[in-house]
């Protein structure tokens, strides 16, 4: 996975990566949730954090990524990839990191209002 | 790995609770600690959490999760009991589940281990006729002090109960508002109606 100058290597997250994930997206899955297929919510995702704290962006490239917010801030200065590569980037980390499961998983522990329900293949 | 008996039970949900307050403040640090010292407790082993994804690690936890879950109807685990404002200057963080082993000693006279490996079932069982007994008992002697029978301003004596507490209590139970996130979401079809209309 190539971000910026930079290639990073698109492995799970450990256990505190997802629950600091879990807590990143806390505020935005309501309304997330209100999409209809999977593309919509990821849309609205991406939405409310550029229009809510676009650092939260950022988090979740340090989680996915495995690396320091700073490093990802750097990158992003040199090269401007807040855009499509940011994005790109968060779509392969949700692949490999799936957004159901981190979704029902918050849901079950407490941490997420709403999970993404039972069925994840048709929603 | 089979069910935990009392004795593990009562300190996973020791576990459980750690990972509530951890939730309440945000702390993920100690959300992992919770979600770990859970794992490794019902397990008895030594795991390298450190080899394992977030989703293993937390299929585990909800899979242990699961089979230890006490699903029987008895009044006195249905009732949610409020957090209490004041803390006793005794209280600690394991004495509300050092409490039922305390209660089965006090009234039955087993053993600790004899306590520790009882079906959880069984416990909140025999937990709930003592709770039961204890409290008909303290009716009874409060019946017969003077502190039962407080006169109004008229000066007429009127008989006062001993509250009971909420899941000793007969009638419908208190209504409580759910959150309008939490509501099924979509079109409601209310089928009594259709089979009024015959349709």
């Amino acid at each position: 996975m190539r971000l910026g100058t930079k290639d990073f290597e698109l492995i799970p997250m450990n256990l505190i990566e997802a629950i600091e994930t879990m807590f990143v997206l806390k505020p935005y899955v309501e309304k997330m949730m209100e999409g209809e297929t999977i593309f919509d919510k990821f849309e609205s995702l991406i939405g409310q954090i550029q229009g809510r704290d676009p650092n939260d962006l950022i988090r979740l490239l340090a989680y996915m990524l495995h690396i320091d917010a700073d490093e990802i801030i750097e990158s992003i200065e040199k090269r401007e990839i807040i855009g499509p590569d940011a994005i790109t980037a968060l779509t392969e980390g949700f692949k490999i990191n799936p957004l159901p499961d981190l979704l029902n998983s918050g849901l079950i522990l407490g941490i997420l209002p709403r999970g993404w329900g039972k069925d994840v293949r048709t929603s | 790995m089979l069910r935990a008996r009392l004795g593990l039970f009562l300190k996973l949900e020791r576990c459980l609770h750690d990972l509530e307050e951890a939730v309440k403040q945000r702390n993920s640090g100690s959300v992992v600690s919770a979600i770990y010292r859970y794992i490794a407790t019902a397990t008895s082993e030594s795991i390298d959490f450190s080899k394992l994804s977030w989703l293993e690690t937390l299929t585990t936890f909800f899979d242990i999760r699961k089979m230890n879950t006490v699903s029987i109807d008895l009044p006195m685990l249905k009732t949610r009991i409020k957090e209490r404002a004041i803390i006793s200057p005794w209280d600690h963080p394991d004495r509300p589940f050092l409490i039922w082993i305390h209660l089965l000693a006090q009234n039955y006279g087993w053993s600790l281990t004899e306590i520790e490996s009882l079906w959880p079932e069984d416990a909140a069982m025999y937990v709930q006729e003592i709770l039961v007994d204890e409290q008909l008992i303290r009716e009874w002697q409060y019946s017969l002090s003077s502190v039962a029978y407080p006169a109004d301003k008229k000066g007429k004596v009127k008989f006062r109960p001993l509250p009971r507490p909420s899941w000793m209590l007969r009638g419908r139970p208190r209504k409580m508002k759910i959150p309008k996130e939490l509501l099924p979401i979509g079109v409601i079809i209310n089928l009594s109606d259709e089979d009024e209309t015959g349709n």
